[in-house]
């Protein structure tokens, strides 16, 4: 009991100074922690693998030196705006919902996948470069996926570094809290884009979307699995990326949680590469500060490199049939209805109801979204379709037996679907129950609340007269063919007839 | 009404407007009719509702679970008595840093827990028995003697 509280402060404490320095709230810093270490130790293990030693020689600088630099950022930028929504009411709201399924971490730690990947890999982390380099390219370690990204087991590896005996609870914990972290980051991602309906339905929304972390895979969060990790991270960045009015005004979040995507898992570091592009598209007006978009990719397929340098195999790319696709192959071809009715098995009745509600705020409450600030919900739409498009094509050109392929991953895979088609309708159940009211005068962009002592922001910061004149639905609030009408318009202006 | 075209005017100005309403844009229209804006939103909000539980039904049942079974269902306790027993079996009786082959008669469940272990050891599994300095395999017995009921059984190559 007492090593699993060890693990727990363990990295909650190595990510406290920089998450305190991205969020500027202790509450919402200790959340964020976990992927903080989470993203040291995955950096840490790529240095230790590229340049030799062992992950706690890289893994303990890097922390000091981001303790050393917490302090001096924090002063350079001590008149930075803080973000919205970090009262205790919130952060309660984004983690008390979360416990009861939560306490499930307390199973035996004995699920299929956490040992064989995640567990697996994390051992062979904590002996050092030479062995470490050794596993990845050996045969019979590869049912294991070696070249899964080592975010989550980079982050078990050096907890175990700390805390010696391999005990899978220590592992289990660690990988809980981690799935933690990026579920309430998920929540919090909710509640700043409905941060202008009222709080009540903001606050819940958050919820709502967190709690569907837990999917159709019950064990999935607490039991070790890194499913709900990428998938809670990747649609946080998501809507902090596509649903906020300029999301290079604050972006540090949003990177961070696509870096986290992108070096959890394969389909993780594919996704980050859509959504980054996507994202590019809908800054293109911004392309140079979008670049940064790219960082967080950029790592995974370092990450993915590495990999294959060492030999790492991945049934990805190794098992694929991508020939036969091309080659109009009919056995290709007739797996794509089992597929996609595996998929529809998993999440399709929501998914439905969810465009439903999508097209009706599409037809109803379109302008009431704009006035708050919210960008539009087809580029939501959009990250849904391009990992269907991603997700199907792997099951179709795998050659692994179908049946058997689906049946044991799609309850998991299939998790971004709901978490995006949940997060679409809650956004749109927040611009119905505010009733086309925004609160305050002026749509402000959710994260431009400004600090005690605030000098305003960069280039592209609504702070500036014009910006801020242009409101939320200026320069970066657009769809091709939709655009945003430019101009000063209120709410109550912009949405003339509603009080 | 296709979004662009011009509304009807008398639609639009309603009864005793004689037919002289002035024309508005079709996205005015969606704005002014306020019953059927109520109606979608509380749809909209409903239906959102729904998405929101359905979502979340995963959550209540790992809820369910962890109030049910708190410390697992049987079977999984009975697999981690299993794990942990030949965990400590195999740090036991094969030095670390050594080659070991793990028979195939064995599940792919024991298969790849045997791995895992092996590598929390710093041990080489290798697929040619012939390169091995061990073969293992795992055979049932009683609970007395070995916990879970399986022992490990490690035999020196050559």
């Amino acid at each position: 009991m007492l090593a699993l509280l060890a693990a727990v402060v363990m990295i909650l404490a190595a990510g406290l100074p920089t998450g305190y320095v991205v969020l500027r709230d202790l509450r919402l810093a200790l959340l964020v922690a976990p992927l903080i270490t989470a993203l040291s130790a995955a950096v840490s293990v790529m240095l230790m693998l590229i340049v030799g030693g062992r992950l706690l020689w890289w893994l303990g600088p890097l922390l000091l030196v981001q303790w050393a630099v917490a302090p001096v950022l924090l002063r350079r930028t001590a008149g930075a705006a803080r973000p919205p929504h970090r009262s205790w009411a919130d952060v309660l709201w984004l983690t008390v919902p979360l416990l009861p399924p939560f306490l499930l971490v307390i199973a035996p730690p004995v699920q299929w996948d956490a040992n064989s990947i995640w567990f697996l890999h994390a051992a062979y982390f904590t002996h050092g470069a030479p062995l470490a380099r050794e596993y990845l390219g050996l045969p019979s370690i590869d049912f294991s996926h070696p070249d899964y990204p080592p975010l989550a087991s980079s982050t078990i590896g050096a907890v175990w570094g700390v805390l010696p005996g391999y005990k899978l609870y220590v592992a289990q914990i660690v990988s809980a809290t981690l799935n933690f972290s990026a579920i309430a980051m998920l929540g919090y991602a909710v509640r700043v884009v409905t941060g202008r309906a009222p709080t009540m339905v903001s606050r819940l929304a958050a919820a709502g979307v967190a709690l569907a972390a837990w999917g159709e895979a019950p064990f999935v969060v607490a039991g070790g699995l890194s499913d709900a990790l990428w998938a809670t991270a990747f649609v946080g960045a998501a809507l902090l990326l596509l649903l906020r009015p300029d999301p290079l005004r604050r972006p540090v979040l949003a990177l961070l949680l696509l870096g986290v995507a992108a070096l959890t898992k394969n389909e993780g570091l594919i996704m980050a590469v859509a959504l980054a592009l996507i994202a590019t598209v809908r800054l293109w007006r911004q392309l140079r500060r979008a670049a940064i978009l790219w960082l967080p990719v950029a790592g995974g397929v370092v990450w993915s490199v590495l990999a294959r340098h060492f030999g790492a195999k991945s049934d990805v790319t190794s098992d694929s049939n991508i020939g036969g696709l091309l080659r109009l192959d009919p056995t290709v071809y007739h797996k794509l209805r089992p597929t996609l009715t595996a998929i529809w098995t998993q999440v399709g009745p929501m998914v439905a109801v969810s465009v439903a509600v999508a097209v009706l705020g599409g037809i109803f409450l379109r302008r009431q979204r704009r006035a708050q600030g919210l960008g539009s919900d087809l580029w939501l739409w959009l990250v849904f379709l391009a990992y269907l498009f991603f997700l199907t094509l792997t099951y179709v050109t795998s050659t692994s037996n179908l049946a058997w392929y689906l049946g044991t991953s799609a309850f998991r895979v299939a998790l971004p679907f709901a978490l995006l088609a949940a997060a679409s309708a809650v956004c749109w159940a927040a611009v119905a129950a505010s009733g086309g009211r925004a609160r305050g005068k002026r749509p402000l962009p959710p994260w431009s609340e400004p600090g005690p002592g605030a000098t305003g922001e960069g280039p592209a910061g609504s702070s500036t007269p014009a910006a801020e004149a242009a409101g939320p639905d200026s320069g970066t609030d657009e769809w091709p063919g939709g655009r945003a009408e430019p101009g000063t318009r209120g709410v109550q202006e912009a949405v003339p007839g509603l009080r | 009404m296709e979004p662009g075209q011009a509304p009807d005017p008398a639609a639009a100005g309603g009864e005793g407007s004689g037919g002289h309403a002035p024309r508005v844009p079709a996205r005015e229209v969606i704005r002014d009719r306020p019953a059927g804006n109520r109606v979608a939103r509380i749809v909209v909000i409903l239906a959102a509702l729904a998405v929101v539980v359905v979502g979340a039904a995963g959550a209540f049942t790992a809820t369910r679970q962890s109030v049910v079974h708190p410390a697992g269902v049987t079977a999984d306790k009975l697999l981690k008595v299993q794990m942990e027993s030949v965990q400590r079996q195999l740090s036991a009786q094969v030095p670390a840093r050594s080659t070991i082959y793990f028979s195939k008669n064995n599940s792919s469940l024991w298969q790849q827990r045997i791995v895992e272990f092996a590598t929390m050891d710093g041990i080489i599994v290798v697929l040619d028995p012939a390169r091995a300095e061990f073969r293992l395999s795992l055979v049932k017995t009683t609970a007395a003697e070995s916990a879970g009921g399986l022992r490990l059984v490690v035999q020196r190559n050559g």
